[in-house]
C-alpha cells in the first residue's frame, strides 16, 4: 500500500504517527488479554485471570490517552481528507479495541467460578476459536498501521469462521445442559464466554470497515466486487 | 443493513447543478498570458449560480488570474490575453464586442485591501448607482440603505453616512466594498482574498455575509485559508500551474480528494 509523503510540517507527522503507535499498543495489550484469560481457562489458573481483570485499567487509560491526543490535533493541526479520516478512524477504534478489552476482562472473571469444573468438551474449542478471533484484531490492526484496505476486507471473510465456531460450541453446550441440567451452570459460562468471542469477530469487523475507510475515503458496501457479507 | 446505507445516502446527495442557470459562469477552454507566461491552461468548468464556490491552490497557480479573467480587468494591461469563451448567462464576455460596462454591472468585485473611495460612505455606495440608474434621492437612498443592510452593516453606520468612509474599521471597509459591489445588483460577485488582511471576528462577519449573499448570488471566493474555503463553500476548485486539477463538492474536496495533487496540497504535504 502507498504510504503518504511526508508533511511540509514535521511535528504533524509525528502527532499522526503517535496516535498509531496508541492504537497498536491497545491491539496488543487486547489481544494479550485474550490469549491470557484463555490459556487461565485451560490450565485454571485463577490468579493469572485476575491480573487480565487488572490489566484491563491500562487499555482504558490508553483510550483515554488515544481521545486526548485525537482531539489535540484535530484542534491544532485541522487534519484534512485522509488525515481527517485516520484520525477520526483512530478515535473510533480505540473505542472499539477497548471494549474487546472488556470481553478479555469478562471471559477472566469467569474462570475461577469454572475452577472446578469437569471436563466439558467444548472447552477445547474456545482456545482455537479466541485464535481466530484475536487473529483478526491482530491483522485489522496491521492493516490499520498500513493502510491497507484489501487486508481489511480479507479480515471481514473471516469472521464467518468465527461465527460458525459459536454456532457449533452452541450446539454442543445445549446437549450438555439437556442430558444432564448439573451442567447447566458451567455451560451457560461456557457459552458466555463463546458470545464474547463471537462479539470480539464482530468488533474486527467494525473496525475493517473503518480501516476501509480511512484508506479509500469509500464504504466497503461500495467495494468493487462481492461484499463480504 | 446495505439497503438502509443506500437508502440514507440517497437522502443526502445532493440535487445536481443546472449549468444554465442564469447567474452561472461557464468556462470553456479557457486560457490566459501574461505576455509569454501562460498563466492559466484549457480551463473548462462551470461556477453554479447562487452558491459560493472557491478557488484554492498554491501562489501562481492562476487563481487570482481567474478572477481577473471573468470580469476582465485585465484588458486593461497590454501584453495580457485570454482564449476560450466565459459565458454569462448564455453570452461569451471575453468577446470584445460584449460591453465593458456592462460586465462591470453583472460581476462585482472585492479585493484582498479594502478599497473605499475617499469620500463619504453614502457616496461610496451611491456612486456606481447614480452612474447606472436614474433614480430620485428617495429612491437612492433607499437602494443605499438596502445594500448597506445586505452588507450586514446598516446598524453601524446608519448615523454617520455622510462620515468618510476611511473613517470606518477594516472590517467595516471590507463589507462596505461589498455593500459598494451589491448596490447595482450584479449576479455575480469576485471575492479575492477579501479576509486576508482581517481580524478573525470581521472575518466570521464577512464568512457569515457571503454565506447569506450566496443566495441571491454567483460568489467566487479565492483564498489561501482552506478552513475558510471549507467553512463557506459548496464547491471547490484546486488549481495548480494554471491548470484546474479537481472541481467538486467542498464536502467531498476535503474529505475525499480524487486527485494526488489535491490530497498533497490539502493536507500540507505539498512541495
Amino acid at each position: 500500500m502507498q504510504q503518504p509523503r511526508e508533511h511540509t510540517l514535521k511535528a504533524f507527522d509525528e502527532d499522526l504517527e503517535r496516535l498509531r503507535a496508541l492504537i497498536n499498543q491497545m491491539g496488543g495489550l487486547a489481544e494479550h488479554s485474550i490469549g491470557e484469560a484463555m490459556r487461565c481457562l485451560v490450565e485454571r489458573d485463577v490468579e493469572g485471570a485476575e491480573r487480565v481483570i487488572k490489566d484491563d485499567k491500562k487499555l482504558d487509560a490508553l483510550e483515554v490517552e488515544t481521545e486526548r491526543r485525537a482531539v489535540q490535533l484535530i484542534a491544532l493541526r485541522a487534519p484534512m481528507a485522509e488525515d481527517l479520516r485516520d484520525v477520526v478512524a483512530a478515535l473510533k477504534i480505540s473505542g472499539v479495541v477497548e471494549r474487546i478489552g472488556d470481553y478479555a476482562k469478562n471471559i477472566a472473571k469467569r474462570v475461577p467460578l469454572l475452577e472446578n469444573a469437569g471436563k466439558i468438551e467444548p472447552l477445547s474449542l474456545l482456545p482455537e476459536m479466541a485464535r481466530i478471533a484475536t487473529g483478526m484484531v491482530h491483522d485489522v490492526l496491521n492493516a490499520f498501521v498500513e493502510r491497507d484496505s484489501e487486508a481489511a476486507y480479507r479480515v471481514c471473510q473471516r469472521d464467518d469462521a468465527v461465527d460458525d465456531f459459536y454456532d457449533s460450541i452452541f450446539r454442543a453446550l445445549l446437549t450438555h445442559m439437556m442430558e444432564n441440567p448439573h451442567n447447566i451452570g458451567q455451560a451457560t459460562h461456557l457459552l458466555f464466554m463463546a458470545k464474547n468471542l463471537e462479539r470480539v469477530g464482530d468488533h474486527a469487523t467494525n473496525i475493517a470497515e473503518m480501516v476501509y475507510y480511512a484508506a479509500t475515503g469509500q464504504h466497503m458496501t461500495d467495494r468493487p466486487g462481492k461484499s463480504p457479507k | 443493513m446495505n439497503d438502509t446505507a443506500t437508502i440514507i445516502r440517497i437522502e443526502t446527495e445532493e440535487t445536481p447543478d443546472l449549468p444554465a442557470t442564469p447567474g452561472a459562469i461557464v468556462m470553456r477552454n479557457l486560457n490566459f498570458r501574461y505576455g509569454k507566461l501562460q498563466a492559466l491552461k484549457d480551463v473548462t468548468m462551470t461556477v453554479p449560480a447562487n452558491a459560493v464556490t472557491a478557488i484554492i491552490g498554491p501562489s501562481g497557480c492562476g487563481k487570482s488570474t481567474l478572477l481577473r479573467t471573468i470580469n476582465r480587468i485585465y484588458e486593461l494591461y497590454p501584453d495580457q490575453d485570454a482564449s476560450g469563451e466565459i459565458l454569462i448567462d448564455g453570452r461569451n464576455v471575453l468577446d470584445r464586442r460584449y460591453p465593458l460596462s456592462d460586465l462591470r454591472r453583472l460581476v462585482g468585485m472585492v479585493f484582498q485591501k479594502p478599497t473605499p473611495f475617499p469620500s463619504s460612505i453614502r457616496a461610496n455606495v451611491g456612486f456606481a448607482l447614480s452612474y447606472y440608474e436614474r433614480l430620485s434621492k428617495s429612491e437612492l437612498n433607499d437602494r443605499i440603505e438596502d445594500a448597506l443592510r445586505q452588507a450586514a452593516l446598516w446598524d453601524e453606520v446608519k448615523d454617520k453616512l455622510n462620515q468618510s468612509a476611511l473613517s470606518l474599521s477594516g472590517g467595516q471597509q471590507q463589507r462596505l466594498c461589498i455593500a459598494r459591489a451589491i448596490a447595482v445588483k450584479p449576479e455575480i460577485l469576485l471575492l479575492d482574498e477579501a479576509t486576508s488582511a482581517l481580524d478573525p471576528i470581521s472575518t466570521a462577519k464577512i464568512e457569515e455575509l457571503i454565506h447569506e449573499l450566496s443566495e441571491r448570488f454567483t460568489i467566487v471566493i479565492v483564498t489561501h485559508n482552506m478552513q475558510q474555503a471549507a467553512r463557506v463553500s459548496r464547491r471547490t476548485a484546486f488549481f495548480h500551474m494554471g491548470e484546474l486539477i479537481e472541481f467538486g463538492k467542498t464536502s467531498d474536496i476535503f474529505t475525499n480528494p480524487r486527485e494526488q495533487r489535491t490530497k498533497d496540497y490539502i493536507t500540507g504535504r505539498f512541495g
